[in-house]
């Protein structure tokens, strides 16, 4: 097998694919989606949060963690995006070349909160993901 | 029917109760200095990244006892943490105890050997 190093770009591609495929919903990745049709979700690299592992090295097992940033205009279909997201990836194992995934968790989960910055108030949900690459 | 006796020493039981209380008493002090260490540390670590604008949030970020951190009135904390609807998360209260908790871990297995070479 020929080993790759870690690429962040790739795997968050995974991600943002295996949403867009499995919602149908439109899928940002670290900023909103050109269609902001509500409901909405964007996948933000938690990058300060991932292994201390480094990504040079193909042979150290690197943890991947992110958040699903799910909005809506309303607090319901802010859920709905929040449970398709959820659908699509607790357990899915992504694929990316030259590395071997294991199955995504979701070691925070978020309830549906209100923005009442934004006019009219949106509402979000702000689950976090992660899942560890190994070769 | 022979009735079997034994007689019980009671100053070894006291005496294994006082070591109890002791042990027990010493745990809980070494946890107290560990979780303020250990709080101390986490409040460096946040205070060293959080996100700047007038410094107020990092002013207000404090350790008001052993391992309890308090945010005093700057609630926004968590909109920087988790970010909101249209605006993306800047974390820094997860990463700081994210870089300690090896360490701290480490802290954590080396008091304990120590208390048991004390309590021998």
């Amino acid at each position: 097998m020929a080993y790759t190093v870690h690429d962040p770009e790739a795997f968050f591609a995974a991600i943002v694919a295996r949403l867009i495929s499995s919602t149908g919903k439109p899928i940002g990745l670290a900023e909103a989606p050109a269609d902001t049709t509500y409901p909405y979700a964007v996948v933000y690299p938690l990058r300060d949060e991932s292994s201390e592992g480094s990504l040079e090295d193909p042979t150290e097992m690197v943890v991947w963690a992110w958040q699903v940033t799910c909005v809506s205009d309303g607090p319901g279909g802010a859920q709905v995006m929040q449970r398709l997201a959820r659908i699509a990836l607790n357990g899915h194992i992504p694929v990316v070349a030259g590395v071997g995934t294991t199955p995504i968790e979701m070691p925070d989960g978020s309830g549906i909160l209100p923005d009442n910055a934004a006019r009219p108030t949106l509402f979000y949900s702000t689950d976090r993901f992660q899942c560890f690459t190994s070769v | 029917m022979a009735r079997s006796t034994a007689k019980v020493d009671a100053s070894q039981v006291e005496g294994f109760a006082r070591r109890l209380a002791l042990a027990s008493q010493l745990i809980e002090e070494e946890g107290e200095q560990f979780e303020e260490l250990w709080g101390g540390r986490w409040v460096d670590e946040m205070v060293a990244t959080v996100p700047r604008d007038s410094g107020h949030l990092a002013d207000s970020i404090e350790q008001v006892e052993p391992g309890g951190i308090t945010f005093g009135d700057a609630f926004y904390w968590q909109f920087l943490e988790k970010g909101t609807a249209r605006m993306a998360p800047r974390p820094f209260v997860a990463p700081a105890m994210k870089r300690i908790r090896t360490p701290a871990r480490k802290d954590a297995g080396e008091r304990a050997v120590k208390l048991i070479q004390r309590g021998r």
